[in-house]
C-alpha cells in the first residue's frame, strides 16, 4: 500500500506540472464537446486529434487523448437530457429520465446530478484501478467465450426481470435487436448476410442510427407542435440545482452504478455498454416508487450516468495492466501509446512508472476539471429548453442527421435512423420499450462470436456452459431471475 | 364499437385489439428471416454456421409472438388508439427523407438550410424574418464548427461547398 501512495504521488508530480493541465484540460473539453453533439463520438475525436499528438511525449499524448474518452461520457448526457438524442450506446437509458425531468422543468438537476454522479463513479473508478488494477486484470482474463456468452443472456434476462413492461415484450424486442445485428459480414465465415446487397451494411447496422432514430426522431414524430406548452421556462439559480431530496434519492443509485459499472468495465469487450442498462433496470426494480421510472425519476438518471462513468474508468484496466484492448477505443489509445515507444502491457508499470502514474494521477485531475467544467455550464445548457418547440425540433432534426451521417459519412445511416424513427414512432403507439432493442443489437456481435466459439472449443457440446464455474453460476442466475418473471 | 364478426359465424365476435395487430407484424418479420436467411447454412453443433444465430432468434421471436397473440385478450383495441400525430409524422418523414434524398447532391448548407426554413417557415408558420435568420445561422455555425474546428468532410454538393 505504501508503494502505491508513493507511486501515486510520483504521478501526481508528473499531473500537475502546467503543460500536462493544460493537454488533460484540452482532452476534457474537446470530449465534453463531441459527447455533446450527437454522432460525432469519442473514437471519432480521439482519431481527430492522435496526429496533433506526434509533437509529445507519451505521457501528454495518453493524458490528452484520455481526456477526450472520459470527458465525451459527460458531454453524452446533455443532448441525452435535453434532446433525447443519445450521442452513443452509453446514453440511451439517460434519454428515458433525463429527458422526461427537462420536460418537467427539471433539466438542471438532472444535468447536475449526472455530472455529479460521474465525477463521484470516476473517482471511485480511478480508486479501484489504482489499488486494484492488477489482481483484478487477472481476474478478467479467465473471461472466455463461455463466460461472455452467459454473461450477455444474463444481461438480457436482467433487463427483462427487471422491466416494468411484460416478459414478452422485453424479450420481443430484444430478439428483434438481436436480428438487427445480425446483418453485415459473418465475422465467422466472411458470408454477407440480410445486407441487401448493400456495401455500407457490410459492417453492420450501426448502434448510433438506430438510437438515435429511436429515441431522438421518433420522439420527434409523436410530438406536433400543438401538443407542446409553449410557456417559457426562466428558472432561478437555485432551480437548476436539484434540491436536498433529490440529492438523498441519488446517493445510493451513484453508489450502486459504480461498483456494478466499473465491475462490467473490467471485463474485456463492449459488454461494459450493459452497465447503464442494468443500473436502470436494478434502480426501477428496487425502488419504492417504480411507475415513476420513465416519467422523470431521479434514481433513473443517477444510476445509468453511474455506471456508465465507473465502466469507462474500468475499461483502463485490462488495458494499462495487461496490454488488452477493451474495444476501439482503448485500442486507439493502446496505438497512441506504442506510437511515441511505450508497449503497454505488465511490464507498463516498471518500465514505465512515469507514464503510468502519471496517466492515473491525470484521471483524478480530469475528473475533477470535467465537474468544475460542467456544472456551471448547465444554466447554458438549460436554456436551450428556452427556445420555442417549434422552432427547436427542426434544429434536432439537423443535428440527427448531421450527427449521423458524420458517423461513417454514409447515407445509408442515415435512412436507417429515419427507419428506425419511424419504427420508434409506431414502438411507442403499440407500448413497445424500445431499450431492449438497442440491447440486443449492441451486444449481438459479441453474443454470436462468443456462443459459436464456445460451441467450437466444446466439439459443439453445449455442456461447457454447466462445466465452467463462472459461466454454470451466471447461468444459473438467469434461469433463477426467468424462473421469478413467469 | 362493432367487432369484426367473421362470415357465417352467428354469435362470435373478435375485437381487434392492439396486440393483434403488433403481434401479426412480428410474425410476418420472423418469416421474413427465414426467408430471407435460408440459403445461409445452420452448421453443425461443432461447427456453427452464420445461419445459426438468426435461425434461433427468429425461432423465439415468433413463439413469443403467439405468446403475445394468445394474451392479446388484455391489450386495448386498436380503434381506440390516437392518430392525431400522425400528420405531423408524415410531415417530419418526407421533410427528412427529402433532405437525406438531397444531402450529397445540394450539399450541406444548400440542404440543412432548406430543411429548416421549410419546417420553421413552411409548416409551423413562423415569422418569416425570425425563420430566414434561425436557417441560415444555424446553418452556417454548424458548418463552421464541423469544417472548420473539427475537420469533418462535408458533401460539397453541385454547388461546390
Amino acid at each position: 500500500m505504501g508503494t502505491t501512495i508513493d507511486s501515486l504521488m510520483l504521478g501526481f508530480s508528473v499531473a500537475f506540472q502546467p503543460d500536462v493541465l493544460l493537454y488533460a484540460f484540452l482532452g476534457c473539453l474537446v470530449g465534453t464537446l463531441v459527447g455533446v453533439l450527437p454522432g460525432v463520438g469519442p473514437l471519432a475525436g480521439i482519431s481527430i486529434l492522435l496526429p496533433v499528438t506526434f509533437g509529445l511525449d507519451a505521457t501528454k499524448a495518453i493524458i490528452m487523448l484520455a481526456g477526450i474518452y472520459y470527458g465525451s461520457q459527460y458531454g453524452g448526457s446533455t443532448t441525452s437530457i435535453l434532446m433525447r438524442i443519445p450521442g452513443e450506446a452509453s446514453s440511451v437509458m439517460t434519454c428515458l429520465d433525463g429527458y422526461a425531468m427537462a420536460r418537467k422543468g427539471r433539466a438542471g438537476a438532472a444535468l447536475a446530478i449526472a455530472a455529479v454522479g460521474s465525477f463521484v463513479a470516476g473517482t471511485f473508478g480511478i480508486l479501484m484501478l489504482t489499488l486494484l488494477a492488477p489482481p483484478l486484470a487477472s481476474f478478467a482474463l479467465r473471461f472466455g467465450p463461455p463466460e461472455y456468452t452467459a454473461l450477455l443472456v444474463l444481461g438480457l434476462v436482467f433487463l427483462a426481470y427487471m422491466s416494468s413492461t411484460s416478459l414478452v415484450r422485453t424479450l420481443l424486442m430484444a430478439c428483434v435487436g438481436l436480428l438487427l445485428g445480425c446483418v453485415g459480414i459473418d465475422v465467422m465465415s466472411g458470408q454477407f448476410r440480410y445486407a441487401f446487397d448493400l456495401k455500407e451494411l457490410a459492417d453492420g447496422v450501426g448502434i448510433v442510427p438506430v438510437a438515435v432514430g429511436l429515441f431522438g426522431l421518433g420522439e420527434i414524430l409523436s410530438t406536433p407542435s400543438r401538443k407542446v406548452q409553449g410557456e417559457v421556462m426562466q428558472p432561478k439559480f437555485s432551480e437548476l440545482m436539484p434540491t436536498r431530496d433529490e440529492w438523498r434519492q441519488s446517493a445510493m443509485p451513484i453508489a450502486r452504478g459504480s461498483v456494478l459499472g466499473f465491475l462490467v468495465g473490467i471485463v474485456p469487450g463492449s459488454a461494459h455498454i450493459i452497465s447503464s442498462f442494468m443500473s436502470y433496470a436494478i434502480e426501477r426494480k428496487i425502488s419504492k416508487t417504480p411507475e415513476e421510472f420513465g416519467t422523470g425519476a431521479i434514481a433513473g438518471v443517477a444510476g445509468p450516468e453511474a455506471a456508465n462513468n465507473a465502466a469507462s474508468t474500468g475499461a483502463f484496466v485490462p488495458m494499462l495492466s495487461l496490454g488488452l484492448p477493451t474495444g476501439p477505443i482503448t485500442a486507439v489509445l493502446m496505438a497512441a501509446l506504442m506510437i511515441h515507444g511505450v508497449s503497454p502491457g505488465p511490464q507498463l508499470v516498471t518500465e514505465h512508472p512515469k507514464v503510468f502514474w502519471g496517466f492515473i494521477a491525470s484521471m483524478y485531475v480530469g475528473n475533477l476539471m470535467l465537474l468544475l467544467l460542467n456544472l456551471p455550464l448547465v444554466g447554458l445548457f438549460v436554456s436551450v429548453l428556452r427556445i420555442r418547440y417549434a422552432y427547436l425540433y427542426p434544429i434536432i432534426i439537423m443535428f440527427c442527421i448531421i450527427g449521423v451521417y458524420e458517423v461513417n459519412h454514409s447515407l445509408i445511416d442515415v435512412w436507417i435512423m429515419l427507419i428506425m424513427g419511424v419504427v420508434g414512432y409506431f414502438l411507442r403507439k403499440f407500448n413497445f420499450d424500445p431499450a431492449p432493442l438497442v440491447l440486443g443489437l449492441v451486444i449481438a456481435p459479441i453474443f454470436e462470436l462468443s456462443l459459436r466459439q464456445s460451441l467450437v472449443m466444446s466439439g459443439g457440446d453445449y455442456l461447457i456452459f454447466a462445466q465452467r464455474p463462472f459461466s454454470a453460476i451466471l447461468f444459473a442466475i438467469s434461469g433463477l431471475l426467468l424462473a421469478m418473471s413467469v | 364499437m362493432q367487432p369484426l364478426r367473421p362470415y357465417g359465424c352467428r354469435g362470435f365476435s373478435v375485437i381487434l385489439r392492439r396486440d393483434h395487430i403488433a403481434a401479426a407484424a412480428l410474425i410476418l418479420l420472423g418469416i421474413a428471416v427465414f426467408l430471407l436467411g435460408h440459403d445461409l447454412p445452420f452448421g453443425t453443433p461443432a461447427s456453427p454456421g452464420p445461419g445459426m444465430l438468426p435461425t434461433l432468434v427468429a425461432g423465439l421471436m415468433l413463439a413469443l409472438a403467439v405468446a403475445l397473440l394468445l394474451m392479446s385478450g388484455s391489450s386495448p383495441p386498436f380503434a381506440t388508439l390516437e392518430w392525431d400525430d400522425l400528420p405531423h409524422a408524415v410531415i417530419v418523414v418526407v421533410a427528412t427523407s427529402a433532405a437525406a434524398a438531397s444531402y450529397t447532391v445540394l450539399g450541406f448548407p444548400v440542404t440543412i438550410g432548406l430543411l429548416l426554413f421549410g419546417l420553421i417557415w413552411g409548416i409551423e408558420r413562423m415569422p418569416i424574418a425570425t425563420s430566414l435568420a434561425i436557417s441560415i445561422g444555424m446553418t452556417g455555425a454548424t458548418y463552421m464548427l464541423l469544417k472548420s474546428l473539427l475537420k469533418q468532410p462535408m458533401p460539397p454538393g453541385i454547388f461546390g461547398f
